[in-house]
């Protein structure tokens, strides 16, 4: 149960402070901007800035600091490599710094909104971000269900996994080999079923959502309606010219 | 009311089709208790879909207060009248959490947010989880899962309740706890219901009792009466329940009982 419970709720970290009650489309859009403005920055003015911002963000959220730097364990060694190969070019520390440097800002970025949203309010977000995009044939509503549903069925998925994996154990399959291609295909018992169930859910599933006068989108209402407060207006406006000023000084011809 | 009239029903293409109903006559009254009795394959499922218009009969037609599930303009308004709880806890929350899936029908039928919130926790308070209103659902055991099913089908507000095998899959304890809750919706709620079983003791507990063998009704009565010719009912795969058993193995050893005898505590209360 233990891998399916962490796996729902994601890394949301609940302190309840300002950043966490925000409009989740916010966050979303903050972060989004947030990951363009790390690629359009040229130089380490830029960057200290970006971090500046980052670290007020993750101040506001009273997230512990060490918990947004998790994703980027194991992230090392690409950083490394990335540094290596870099080095033996003209220029190369400063390049090399710059994709590392890059990467890291960005799955902090990421974590921190992940952090600071649940699961839910993220699909929620995405639902309603995506909808105008419903005119030009972006199914934005059917894409949310379907994160919802895989949400969902993750958990029930990996305990289903585990009780096959047990079952086929007790049965004399081995799944230790040193051979990875033997391993690989000594997966096969526990996929054939996994998949076979798998369809079943689905079709079940599908019954239920009729029954529930599921009809598509159209039509449908929600019970927890994203709304801006003012406070959301003012934080968006304010962070996106940040990070429109801070491209700025980032692209010019200074270090 | 529920009304089958003359109802068929084919699986398959037209080579090799089976026939999973074979005329069907039946009314369901509104404010009744009914079970629906019967061995694996004798159609019970296919039935309980025609109840809410997920299949559509073959030939005949199924009519909900007076609106039949073959207009699909109507078939949407009948998803909201005849609700339904299935076999599988698992298989029908979709939703992250219990309270997102509750709404889930409300938010389908476009009601407004306030009414939809209104609904589900009123829904919850009903099925006895509004502590787990946040959790969830892989973090519920199977019974809890049942009663967070049933409440997604109590939040679109129907006039029938069907409940194709929904115990089936639970303990006894959480069975038993189903059933009652069933009742109470029966008797407090008057909301309809219609049991769809396998277990003849869980049929004593309706007013009603309906027996299907092979596509077709064979009985249809009060309980006492469905459960008295035990020789007949074993000739269409269903036993009786088990204190009907144990009281015809006392009378056939010459005790003197009645054969109305349903449950242990009628046994019992006759007995002693």
């Amino acid at each position: 149960m233990s891998v399916g419970a962490s796996f729902i709720t994601g890394q949301y970290y609940p302190s309840g402070s300002l950043v966490h009650r925000a409009d989740p489309r916010v966050k979303l859009l903050i972060v989004v901007t947030f990951a363009l403005a790390v690629f359009l920055v040229k130089n380490f003015t830029g960057f200290a800035a970006i971090v500046v911002l980052l670290g007020f963000f993750i101040y506001l959220s009273r997230l512990p600091a060490i918990l947004t730097l998790k994703g980027v364990r194991p992230l090392f060694f690409i950083l490394a490599f990335t540094l290596l190969i870099h080095l033996g070019t003209r220029d190369g520390l400063r390049t090399g710094l710059f994709v590392d440097l890059r990467l890291i800002i960005l799955v902090v970025g990421a974590s921190f909104l992940t952090l600071t949203s649940t699961p839910v309010e993220l699909t929620d977000a995405i639902e309603s971000l995506l909808s105008p995009l419903k005119r030009i044939g972006i199914p934005s509503h059917e894409l949310a269900m379907m994160m919802t549903i895989a949400l969902r069925f993750i958990p029930t998925l990996s305990v289903e996994a585990n009780k096959i994996i047990k079952a086929q154990t007790a049965r004399g399959a081995r799944f230790d080999s040193k051979n990875p291609l033997t391993r690989a295909r000594s997966f096969t018992p526990i996929l054939v079923p996994l998949f076979v169930n798998v369809f079943r859910r689905a079709d079940e599933l599908a019954e239920a959502m009729e029954a529930r006068a599921y009809h598509g989108g159209d039509g449908r209402t929600r019970m927890r309606e994203l709304k801006m407060r003012p406070g959301d207006w003012v934080g968006f406006v304010m962070a996106i010219i940040l990070l429109a000023g801070m491209v700025w000084v980032g692209r010019m011809p200074i270090f | 009311m529920i009304e089958f009239k003359n109802v068929s029903y084919h699986y398959g293409k037209e080579k090799e089709k089976t026939t999973a109903l074979k005329n069907i006559g039946l009314a369901v009254n509104e404010g009744e208790f009914v079970a629906i009795l019967g061995p694996n394959g004798s159609g019970k499922s296919t039935l309980a879909r025609h109840m809410n218009g997920l299949l559509i009969p073959s030939q005949g037609e199924v009519l909900v207060d007076g609106l039949s599930t073959r207009e699909s303009g109507v078939l949407w308004h009948i998803h909201q009248q005849v609700g339904m709880v299935f076999q599988n806890p698992d298989n029908q929350i979709i939703a992250t959490s219990v309270e997102d899936d509750i709404a889930f029908g409300p938010e389908n039928l476009g009601l407004d947010p306030k009414e939809i919130r209104e609904r589900v926790d009123e829904a919850l308070e009903i099925v006895g989880m509004q502590s787990y209103a946040r959790h969830e659902p892989h973090m519920l055991s199977g019974g809890q899962k049942q009663r967070v099913a049933v409440a997604g089908a109590l939040a679109m507000r129907p006039k029938y309740l069907v409940v194709d095998e929904a115990t089936s899959m639970l303990d006894p304890r959480a069975s038993s706890s189903m059933l009652e809750s069933l009742k109470r919706l029966n008797k407090d709620y008057g909301i309809t219901v219609v049991n769809i079983t396998h277990i003849p003791d869980e049929a004593v507990l309706a007013d009603r009792v309906l027996i299907l063998f092979e596509g077709r009704i064979v009985k249809d009565g009060p309980p006492q009466e469905v459960f008295l010719d035990l020789n007949e009912l074993r000739e269409v795969g269903v036993g009786a329940p088990k204190a009907r058993q144990i009281a015809e193995e006392l009378i056939a050893s010459g005790i003197n009982l009645p054969r109305s005898i349903l449950t242990i505590d009628e046994l019992v209360s006759d007995l002693c």
